[in-house]
Formats: structure tokens, C-alpha cells, sequence
């Protein structure tokens, strides 16, 4: 047969005419963006004037400017509070759901409702939960005689509320936890049994080796989301107090859409990708020390 | 020792379901008191009684059911499109026999899903006011279906993967021609997984607050969680109206999770542990 056949050439059409909506969308919704974020990085724009090069200079400035540190500091703690409890509490969740509980579903669906409640919402939810006179949490721990503290109104304090907070949502990554666990072969425990394994044994020695790519999957996710924390934060505190929760992403959006400062924000917007990625690559780097792939040695 | 192991395990459990559902359970209770009995003290764990002056507010004074209609009317639209669309990348995808154009467009999936919508968000807006869809429920529209179709084209690829090649194989011998194959034999095996696709952007743009909040100015355009957002600082609103919004703004979710529950998990579970 020739190189493509008339069926191989018809069927590529075809496939391409098949994937031509989306292409379209992706060239307009994101590489157009994307493409126009490098170039305005390098511009002055406030949108009511055309955008005026201007080099280096965002990206210069950014550095000199304070605010831009305390956002990276802040989001920083974020990330390494919210990710690796995250991933605590999410396996232990889903350790204790993969030894036949009885009623499975019903806890995999209430652990995962969190998940789907809009973010506006549960920001509203926990203001309220978590304010200082009315809120029920400082109700509930006067009645074991704790003072509450004053949360999300106190510099202190609004950086772990927001990370206590998070760790509601800690159901998602409970339930890919859970499917990693159900792949885990039964031979593997079965020959523990006969060696005479204890069950935690067979936990520390089984189970966290065999899900440590699921583990990988989840931080991996759990960074990217933690770095680009925003809905939140814009909701409850807009920042404050005292530039206490200014994440990274609020300052961002407050550079766009507050100051309209255009250029500025895609300067900010490029770092941040860089970051990502930055992190996202020294993870997937750093498996070969940690990460137990099945079939290998 | 085992029957302690067994109530420490169920009290744990019991914890984290309180844990998960208390927050809820506590904005139903509190949408349902009278604007009194929301400051009472000490806290009233249980409502004294029913009492529906938020959920009258919210409905007869703000334009909540305004809301609900546009949020409704996006969400389903676009979900729906973005079914449509990634029912066709996706199937393509799964078929495709060149490894390179597969890889290339595959990459360009995952490119979408890692960027931050944060660098995107400013060269799209400033294009948006260029053109006049800036307080547009259709641009909105648009650029949801847009945001959904990378994952639900990942998600529907993964569904048609399974189906068996050889099926449509036989359907085309028989004088089928590819989209007939696609729409009368693959697409109807692959409905659990389609629906799966349509409930979960049906959620995530039903919840979706950042881009609308960019996007819409007026009034008469707001979805539901932009105009909750503007709740919290408007005069009049309390807690009680905000906790009337909440458990109004979750209803579709919930029905449509509760319906579709099993293959959602599916779908979400689909992904991450075979890719």
C-alpha cells in the first residue's frame, strides 16, 4: 500500500474536521491570550490608551515593588500549609474508607460534596462559621472555655483560617486517593499474609509504596491550584487585613482590574507561569526518589 | 483490640463526616431564622421555628429568580456545547492512528488545563471591549464552553478508548460510514460517559465566579454567584437572606450530582489514575 491510502487520507480529514471546533476555540480563547500576555508584559496599557514598549521595566519593577513580596510570601505559606496537609488528611481519609466500610457510597458522596459547592458559596459559609461574635466555631470553642480568635479579621489568623478552610475541600483528592487504593493488586497483601504481616506493616510497606503516583498526581495538582489562589481570598478579604491575605492572584487581578495597570499584570501573570512551572518540574524530578512506579524494579 | 481498632475507625469517620457536612447543615439552619434568632445568644443550634422571611426577601425584593434564569440558561448552553464539541475532539483523538498528530493535539489539551487563567485574563478582556461582548451573557457563554472543552475532551477520550475498535469496524463492512458508525454505534455505548461530561462543566460553570465577575456589569446580566458575591456588601443583605441564596445557588448542583453522581467520580477518577 502507498504511503496514504485514499481510506488513511479521508480518515485524517475527517479526524481533523472532528477536532477543527475545538482547534478554533484554542486558538482564540487561549494561544491568542497567551501570545498577547508576552507581548503586553513588555508594554504600558491602562486599555484606554494604545500600549506604549517599555522593555524590561515591568518585570524590574516588580521586583523593587513590596507588595509583590508580601503576595509571594503569603502565598508561599499558603502552599506549603494547604498542600501537604491536604495530602495527609486526604489519604488517611482514604485509608480508613478503603477497608470495607460499610455504607461506602454514602461517606465517598458526603466527603465529596464539599467539592462541588460553588466557591462563592462556601467563602460566604465559612465568614460566617468563622466570624468572631456570631460565628458557630468560636461558639463551640468557648464552650471548652478557648477564647476564639478573631480569624479571618486578624493579621494572624486569616492565613490559617483560609488554610483550614481549604482542607474542606479535601474530598476531591480523598476520591482519586480512593481509586488509586482499589488498584492495588490483593496478591501483593495475600503474599504479606503469609509472611505473617502485621496491618500497618502492610500499610507502610504495601499500600503508600503502591499509591505514591496518585500521591504525585494530587501535590502536583495541589501546588498549581495552591499558586494560583484567588476566589477565596477576593471574597472574604479582598487582601486585607493588613495585606495579611494579598495572594499572589488577587494582586494580580487587583493590577489588571483595580489599577488597570495591563502591562504590569502580564508581567506578573509570566512570573507566575514561571513559577509553576518551575515547581511543577522539580516535583516530577524529585519522583525517581519517592515515586514506586508498578513493573519496575 | 480489634473491636477498639474497629470504633476507633468508625468514630474517625463519623468525625470527618461531621466535619463535611456541619458547614452545610449550618447555612440551611441559618436560612431559616428570623433576622432575631441569627444573633440570638447563646447560639440556637436548631431554628425555633420555620421561618421563610429570607427566602421571601431574597425572591420578591432582589432579583434572585432574575439570576437563577441566566445562570440556568448559560449553564446549560454551554455545557451542552461543550459536550457537542468534545464528543467529536474526543473521538477523534481516541481514533486517530498517527502517533504525532495524536501526541501534538493531546499536548495542546493538557497546555490549556495547566495554564493560569490569570495570564489569559487581560489580553481577553481588552479583545472582549474591542469587540462588544464585554456584558454579554453570549460571550460569557462562549468563553465557558471554551474553558470546558479541554478536560471534557480528556474525559471523553478516555470513554471512547474503551469501546472495543473492532465494533465499528464491523459497522462500517457493513456499509456504514464513519459519523453513522460514531452516532449509532459508538455514541450510544458511550451515554453514561456523555452524561458524565455534560454534569461536571454543567457544575463547574454553574459555579464559576472570576471570569462572569470580569466579564458582566449590569444588573440584569448576573449569574448566580456574581450576585452573591455582591450580596456580602450590600446593605439590607444578612446573613440569613446570604444563607437563603446559598442553599437556593446549590439546588442544580446537588440534583444534578445526585443524578449523575456515580459517573462523575468516574470520570474524575478516570483521568488521574490511568494518566
Amino acid at each position: 500500500m502507498g504511503k496514504s491510502s485514499p481510506t488513511t487520507r479521508r480518515n485524517r480529514r475527517l479526524g481533523l474536521l472532528f477536532t477543527a471546533p475545538w482547534l478554533i476555540g484554542f486558538a482564540i480563547f487561549t494561544i491568542y491570550p497567551f501570545a498577547a500576555s508576552i507581548v503586553l508584559s513588555f508594554t504600558q496599557y491602562s486599555v484606554l490608551s494604545p500600549p506604549k514598549f517599555i522593555g524590561w521595566s515591568n518585570y524590574l519593577d516588580l521586583f523593587r515593588d513590596p507588595l509583590f513580596w508580601t503576595s509571594m510570601y503569603n502565598t508561599f505559606y499558603f502552599a506549603a500549609f494547604s498542600v501537604p496537609l491536604g495530602a495527609i488528611i486526604g489519604v488517611l481519609l482514604a485509608l480508613l474508607l478503603n477497608q470495607d466500610v460499610k455504607g461506602l457510597p454514602v461517606y465517598r458522596t458526603v466527603y465529596y460534596l464539599p467539592s462541588i459547592v460553588p466557591v462563592v458559596a462556601s467563602a460566604i459559609v465559612w465568614m460566617w462559621l468563622l466570624n468572631p461574635y456570631y460565628g458557630i466555631i468560636n461558639a463551640i470553642l468557648e464552650r471548652f472555655g478557648i477564647p476564639g480568635p478573631g480569624w479571618i479579621a486578624d493579621p494572624a489568623w486569616s492565613k490559617p483560617a483560609l488554610i483550614i478552610m481549604s482542607l474542606w475541600g479535601v474530598g476531591n483528592s480523598t476520591l482519586i486517593y480512593l481509586a488509586g487504593l482499589q488498584d492495588v493488586p490483593v496478591s501483593l497483601y495475600e503474599s504479606a499474609d503469609l509472611d505473617g504481616a502485621q496491618a500497618w506493616h502492610k500499610t507502610i510497606y504495601i499500600t503508600i509504596p503502591m499509591i505514591t503516583p496518585t500521591i504525585l498526581f494530587n501535590v502536583v495538582m495541589g501546588l498549581i491550584n495552591a499558586f494560583q489562589y484567588f476566589t477565596q481570598a477576593y471574597i472574604m478579604t479582598n487582601g486585607g487585613p493588613a495585606d495579611s491575605t494579598l495572594f499572589y492572584s488577587l494582586y494580580l487581578y487587583n493590577n489588571s482590574f483595580r489599577y488597570f495597570k495591563m502591562g504590569y499584570a502580564s508581567a506578573q501573570a509570566w512570573l507566575l507561569f514561571i513559577i509553576i512551572m518551575f515547581f511543577t518540574l522539580l516535583l516530577l524530578r524529585s519522583a525517581r526518589h519517592w515515586v514506586f512506579y508498578a513493573g519496575e524494579d | 483490640m480489634k473491636l477498639l481498632l474497629k470504633i476507633g475507625k468508625a468514630l474517625l469517620l463519623g468525625v470527618f463526616l461531621i466535619l463535611a457536612l456541619g458547614p452545610l447543615y449550618w447555612v440551611i439552619v441559618t436560612s431559616l431564622k428570623g433576622s432575631q434568632e441569627i444573633y440570638a445568644f447563646p447560639i440556637r443550634y436548631l431554628p425555633e421555628s420555620l421561618n421563610l422571611e429570607n427566602y421571601e426577601y431574597l425572591f420578591n425584593i432582589s432579583n434572585f429568580g432574575m439570576y437563577f434564569r441566566n445562570s440556568i440558561l448559560i449553564s446549560l448552553i454551554a455545557a451542552t456545547g461543550a459536550l457537542f464539541i468534545s464528543m467529536f475532539s474526543g473521538y477523534a483523538l481516541s481514533r486517530f492512528r498517527e502517533q504525532k498528530l495524536k501526541m501534538t493535539l493531546l499536548l495542546a489539551m493538557y497546555f490549556t488545563q495547566i495554564i493560569p487563567t490569570y495570564m489569559l485574563m487581560s489580553p481577553l478582556f481588552t479583545s472582549f471591549a474591542k469587540i462588544g461582548m464585554t456584558d454579554s451573557l453570549l460571550g460569557l457563554t462562549m468563553v465557558y464552553i471554551a474553558m470546558m472543552i479541554a478536560f471534557s475532551t480528556i474525559m471523553a477520550k478516555s470513554f471512547f478508548d474503551r469501546i472495543p475498535v473492532a465494533l465499528e469496524e464491523a459497522a462500517m463492512t457493513d456499509g456504514c460510514t464513519r459519523t453513522q458508525t460514531l452516532f449509532k454505534v459508538v455514541i450510544p455505548l458511550t451515554l453514561p460517559g456523555l452524561a458524565a461530561i455534560f454534569s461536571f462543566a454543567f457544575v463547574n460553570i454553574w459555579n464559576e465566579l472570576f471570569l462572569a465577575v470580569m466579564l458582566l456589569s449590569s444588573d440584569h446580566n448576573m449569574t448566580v454567584p456574581v450576585a452573591l458575591n455582591s450580596f456580602i456588601s450590600k446593605a439590607g443583605v444578612s446573613w440569613g437572606v446570604l444563607s437563603a441564596g446559598i442553599v437556593v445557588a446549590l439546588l442544580p448542583t446537588m440534583i444534578v450530582f445526585a443524578f449523575a453522581q456515580k459517573y462523575i467520580i468516574m470520570g474524575l477518577t478516570e483521568g488521574a489514575v490511568k494518566g
